[in-house]
């Protein structure tokens, strides 16, 4: 059993702690496959998606064939860095508004040609998240440590570490305009504290240990530019 | 030439939707029911599970139907336990519900009218695809309440159907 599933169950019979009658709890949910992000929450200050939190795990069962202690809790809490809508449903649209900004898509051949195959990803870099994407995690992890300055656009955000925004599979994209969205004023440099990022992201979310991480992908997408035609084909 | 989208009469209609569309929200919100919409839909979903997916049985699918028009009339004597009007995604969920209900008539409706198996549904008591009378698309109209099931010819001008085999020779 999932959260989503949990929260399913109690819409079936919403009742307060006091066993008094209540609403059934609020949330937004999509595609339940770990895809969309629309649904999550913070358990015990970690965000994480509700559809692949497992109820058992949450509460220790984390071997194969180990039992649950019924006697925790979970407890959930809506993401702490977004403006609350309601019980766990909170305003994302600020990440929408900022994916818009850095064109977060890949074009493709309409009926004409929208320019050339840009180089494909160097091996190196094979497994580090793009900048854009640690801003994203970063954000929806809900891990944030306190910071000065927080601005639109590190809080631009793309919920999973997954291939990579710079290059989609199409090898074609935007990247220009997207460097000078995420460099330019109001971007990413404007971040006092590259720190922020490797302490809020989940392990595993970025290849480099450098805490520069974020400069290593910023770079990496200006670096992809330059590359030699050799592995363009990649 | 007489244009093809000739202008609607007043208003198309929108004002009359429009209140019709309240008054279906304000009963919903105002109903004194007893009956869950979380529950009623849990149980449309074991219906469908057990009767509309790949193995359908005719008697499973009047069971089915039968069982959908039982929920019908409970929705009916809904009651929303959450009546607020910021962000109440059970009184959203509950006008969704009504609509999944007639269109699982519809599913049902319309696979107990095929006596056949095709494509990925089976229907063990006619295990082979009946083209003679059922290469056809089937539609389905909303008449006094429920729904309504006809065939539409299919356009096999181009390519004539053939026995879809899977084995090697």
């Amino acid at each position: 059993m999932n959260i989503t599933s949990l929260l399913g169950e109690i819409a079936l019979n919403p009742v307060d702690v006091s066993g008094k009658a209540t609403t059934p709890i609020t949330y937004d949910s999509n595609c339940l496959e770990e895809i969309c992000g629309l649904l999550r929450h913070a358990h015990q200050r970690q965000g994480m998606m509700a559809c692949s939190a497992l109820v058992d795990r949450l509460l220790g069962a984390v071997e194969h064939g180990q039992k649950p202690d019924l006697n925790k809790s979970i407890t959930l809490a809506p993401l702490s860095k977004f403006p609350v809508v309601r019980d766990l449903a909170v305003d994302r649209s600020v990440l929408f508004e900022n994916l818009k900004k850095v064109k977060a898509w890949v074009p493709i051949d309409g009926s004409y040609e929208s320019g050339e195959l840009a180089p494909a990803r160097l091996p190196k870099f094979k497994n580090s998240a793009t900048a854009l994407q640690l801003h994203l995690l970063h954000h929806l992890h809900g891990g944030l440590p306190p910071v000065q300055r927080c601005n639109e656009l590190r809080r631009s955000s793309h919920h999973r570490p997954g291939p990579s925004l710079q290059h989609g599979p199409q090898r074609r994209s935007p990247q220009g305009e997207r460097l000078r969205a995420l460099a330019g004023d109001g971007g990413i440099q404007e971040c006092g504290f590259a720190q922020n990022c490797v302490q809020g992201l989940p392990q595993g979310a970025y290849h480099s240990p450098r805490p520069s991480a974020t400069w290593a992908a910023m770079s990496s997408s200006s670096r992809s530019k330059t590359s030699s035609p050799a592995s363009k084909f990649h | 030439m007489p244009s093809p989208c000739p202008a609607q009469e007043g208003d198309g209609g929108h004002a009359a939707e429009l209140a019709r569309q309240n008054g279906l929200n304000k009963l919903l919100l105002n109903n004194p029911g007893t009956e869950n919409p979380f529950k009623i839909w849990r149980e449309l979903g074991d219906t469908m599970t057990k009767h509309a997916t790949i193995v359908r049985y005719n008697a499973g699918l009047d069971e089915a139907d039968a069982k959908l028009v039982e929920l019908l009339d409970r929705y009916k004597n809904v009651n929303l336990s959450d009546k607020s009007q910021w962000a109440n995604t059970s009184f959203a969920f509950t006008r969704q519900l009504y609509n999944m209900l007639e269109l699982a008539r519809v599913i049902v409706q319309g696979a107990r009218l095929r006596d056949e198996s095709r494509g990925a549904h089976y229907k063990p008591d006619f295990p082979n695809r009946n083209d003679e009378q059922f290469l056809k698309t089937t539609m389905a109209s909303y008449v006094d309440g429920a729904p309504s099931i006809s065939y539409e010819e299919v356009d096999i001008s181009h390519i004539k159907p053939r026995p879809r085999v899977y084995s090697s020779t």
